[in-house]
């Protein structure tokens, strides 16, 4: 699923700032199905982003994305709602024992 | 590389028009982004030959006008189409079935099957009065809550498996379900509120109520429990817990839920969402008043 891609992308490390062709590389996508992607993740605000000035002479300022705090708490989420529809792991342990909070 | 600014001419050339099918507010700055990628991914020195840099190149510039133009007004547009015509041939359905068995009702008073299926179509009806309405009570705009509702009833009628088939169909996602029923998951607090203290965060958590899947047929968690240590977590990774409610990757793993037996918390989806939890908390700085 490509919205799970680019979330992984970015959860790799949330700190660090990701720009467009980057994320294409890192989860695989197409420019027509990233940017697009990146927009709504922007607008619902889990991702934020800004122009960086170029290291070298002659690079052209380029944009980048970064996960917000609820971004990343949101994520986190998603990538675990998602990986609970698979088959888990054998010999994952449980937390299924009643009592307390710890 | 050779034969570079005709290259970056068509690239560039590709995303105007892309640029051009934009709103004017965004236009410039999408435009700005998308050319300063071009040069980039010709000089990727991850990618060895130069025609591969050349061809991933224009179809980024390709990839970009193909997006742009299945983009969030034409997707949702696309769908809001189709969900209409599943909702408005359902509703047909039951408005038909309601009226024939009325009839035959007031034919044969004496048999129980027409009144099974008014009941029936009353409920369906019933029920799309039920998502309908509140939802264009709230919406900013009214014709955007009649699109919402329209999108949720359907959405509601569809079976998953198809429901996926057609959002991929229309060159949508999950996120054009606005108000879906029955999410997955629904990150109820927003940033303001996560910003807030452990305490605001612990009454916080009564509000949420469909944070994780429930278990319908198994024993789950108890929700209560769940919801606030839930949200002992986010504060904390939000960094508004007080010191007494500062929650550490070692308190995740080691947390223990009591269990029910029925609308309870699906175990598998908490316990996966606390691993990522306990991993996001790993990677926080130690707080002063956690240990």
């Amino acid at each position: 699923m490509p919205l799970e891609r680019v979330l992984r992308a970015f959860l790799d490390d949330p700190a660090v700032p990701r720009y467009g062709y980057d994320l294409m590389k890192a989860a695989g996508l197409k420019s027509g199905t990233l940017y697009p992607m990146l927009g709504r993740l922007e607008d619902d605000r889990l991702v934020t982003s800004a122009w960086e000035t170029p290291q070298q002479d002659g690079e052209r300022p380029r944009k980048y994305y970064r996960l917000t705090g609820e971004g990343i708490r949101v994520a986190r989420l998603e990538l675990a709602q998602v990986s609970a529809g698979r088959p888990r792991a054998p010999g994952r342990p449980g937390r299924p024992v009643p009592g307390s909070l710890g | 590389m050779r034969g570079e600014r005709p290259l970056l001419r068509i690239g560039e050339c590709l995303i105007g028009r892309a640029s051009r099918l934009l709103p004017a507010e965004i236009r410039d700055e999408r435009c700005r982004e998308w050319t300063a990628e071009l040069p980039a991914i010709l000089r990727d020195p991850d990618t060895r030959l130069a025609v591969h840099r050349a061809a991933r190149m224009l179809g980024y510039a390709a990839g970009v006008v193909w997006g742009t133009a299945l983009a969030r007004g034409g997707a949702r547009g696309r769908l809001t189409a189709v969900m209409a015509v599943v909702a408005g041939l359902c509703t047909a359905c039951f408005l038909v079935i309601m009226v024939t068995n009325t009839w035959r009702a007031v034919q044969a008073p004496g048999d129980w099957v027409p009144y099974f299926w008014i009941a029936a179509g009353s409920i369906c009806l019933a029920r799309l009065g039920g998502v309908v309405a509140p939802r264009i009570r709230r919406a900013a705009k009214p014709m955007e809550g009649v699109r919402d509702a329209v999108v949720a009833y359907a959405a509601m009628i569809i079976p998953d498996w198809l429901l996926s088939r057609l959002l991929c169909a229309v060159g949508a996602d999950q996120s054009d379900l606005a108000g879906e029923t029955g999410a997955a998951c629904s990150p109820a607090p927003g940033p303001a509120e996560l910003a807030a203290s452990g305490e605001q965060a612990i009454s916080m958590a009564g509000d949420t109520v469909g944070r994780f899947y429930r278990a319908r047929w198994r024993p789950g968690y108890q929700t209560a429990q769940v919801d606030e240590f839930i949200a002992r977590v986010e504060a904390t990774l939000a960094g508004g817990a007080r010191s007494g409610q500062v929650v550490t990757a070692a308190d995740v793993e080691a947390v223990k839920f009591g269990t029910t037996l029925r609308g309870g918390y699906d175990e598998q989806v908490v316990d996966e969402a606390l691993d990522q939890f306990a991993d996001g908390l790993a990677r926080l700085a130690p707080f002063p008043g956690s240990q």
